[in-house]
């Protein structure tokens, strides 16, 4: 139990809204809410269920902040019941929207980070976002824009474990202003195929608590700092790395050129209709400072070592 | 070539004095020789390496195809047959996704 002095998001509100300055002291339930600043993203996590809270807070112990940031994400678990079988649910809600409805508590944790995620796309109106995992590496940004299911989180943690410092294995967000990548270091987010090559990096798999996210199925949930990896505080773009997996192939990385790598960061981009004709200015201006590639990825440990090699200019 | 499914070709004859012109409406960014282009009415984004772009470059509006194909023949070590058939297939796919008309072609 933390006491934190300070006000709750609506609350404050309301005191600005009467035109009052109030301060409230509030000894902070197990439920929270609890505030973080991840990167540039800040939140603000309620949750009923206080298990799913305190692993959350775990995830995230390093980001805690002592008051709610004036434009934090604000992320509610609710318990309710369905109103004809009256088994028990939970109501994920994102700054007041209805975003998911899960019916078991291992789903919770999972659907926080979701509607963070979700909240960032739709409404974070400051950065350009690609669906992509990113690295620093010797101060120079590397983006691995991926599909789903292409192992962007695994290469990610990979090359954290080998030194490279983390940004995000979610976005790239990107500053339309320096055109730097900006950190957004959430939890990473390892699918049960890839627990086993996870083990060998030395991310202690087993014990951990498994999570349920929908049709991916069961993940579990590390911090960065778990493979040994840095976060970085963001840096520019050098490399862009577009990745296929296959299971048992060598992998191979092969230059593509810029205006190619334009269309494929379009393709990968979450906020691209909000920026449209601008954003293919901000892309050309990203790619003329980077080298685009596709990285036909394999088994971790080859797929990791070329990926260092061709940044280290090998 | 660009990126894009050809559609029916529109210049049916190499020595067809068909002048297409470039379409204005779109956005397009060069980079290292080839172009980025991006129609903000459709939402429309596509690539042209350099040969598709030195064609749509040469779509003037008064260039006949015919020159555009000797432009290509000087241009690059390519015989004429090969120019003429990449042309055509270029002309097809720029008209297909809307960055050339054949309005006023045969004039």
């Amino acid at each position: 139990m933390s006491v934190l002095t300070g006000s709750l998001p609506g609350i404050a509100a309301a005191a600005h809204d009467a035109g009052e300055r109030i301060a409230i002291s509030e000894t902070v339930a197990d439920d929270g809410p609890f505030h973080f600043r991840i990167g540039c993203v800040s939140v603000s996590v309620r949750c009923v269920h206080v298990p799913s809270m305190r692993a959350f807070r775990r995830l995230y112990s390093a980001c805690t902040l002592a008051t709610a940031a004036r434009d934090a994400i604000s992320v509610e678990i609710l318990r309710t019941r369905d109103g004809k079988s009256l088994r028990r649910r939970y109501e994920v809600w994102a700054d007041g929207v209805k975003r998911f409805t899960v019916w078991n508590v291992d789903e919770i944790v999972p659907h926080i980070e979701w509607a963070i995620n979700w909240q960032i796309m739709l409404f974070h109106p400051r950065f350009y976002l690609v669906h992509a995992g990113v690295v620093e590496i010797d101060g120079a940004g590397v983006i691995l824009p991926a599909a789903p299911g292409s192992g962007k989180t695994t290469l990610t943690a990979g090359l954290i474990a080998r030194g490279a410092r983390y940004l995000s294995d979610e976005f790239a967000m990107i500053d339309p202003e320096t055109l730097r990548l900006q950190p957004y270091p959430k939890a990473l987010c390892v699918k049960e195929g890839s627990f086993e090559v996870l083990d060998r990096l030395g991310a202690g798999m087993s014990g951990r608590p498994v999570f349920c996210k929908g049709k991916k199925g069961r993940v579990v949930l590390i911090r960065p700092d778990e493979v040994g990896g840095e976060v970085s505080e963001g840096c520019p773009v050098r490399h862009i790395m577009f990745c296929q997996y296959a299971a048992d192939r060598k992998p191979s990385i092969t230059p593509i050129s810029r205006a190619d790598g334009v269309l494929r960061l379009v393709r990968e981009s979450f906020t691209f209709l909000k920026f449209r004709a601008s954003g293919i200015d901000l892309l050309t201006d990203i790619v003329r400072g980077a080298q685009c590639y596709e990285l036909a990825s394999g088994p971790l440990e080859e797929t990791r070592d070329l990926v260092l090699h061709t940044v280290r200019g090998g | 070539m660009i990126p894009i499914d050809t559609g029916n070709s529109v210049i049916e004859s190499e020595d067809c004095d068909a002048r297409p012109a470039r379409c204005e409406d779109w956005i397009s960014r060069e980079l290292d020789g080839e172009a980025i282009f991006y129609d903000i009415a459709t939402d429309t984004t596509c690539r042209l390496n350099e040969t598709a772009l030195l064609i749509w470059q040469l779509c003037d509006g008064s260039t006949s195809v015919r020159n555009i194909v000797a432009s290509l023949v000087s241009e690059y070590d390519v015989s004429k047959s090969e120019a003429r058939a990449d042309v055509r297939e270029t002309l097809s796919q720029l008209h297909s996704v809307g960055l050339i008309s054949t309005d006023g072609a045969n004039a």
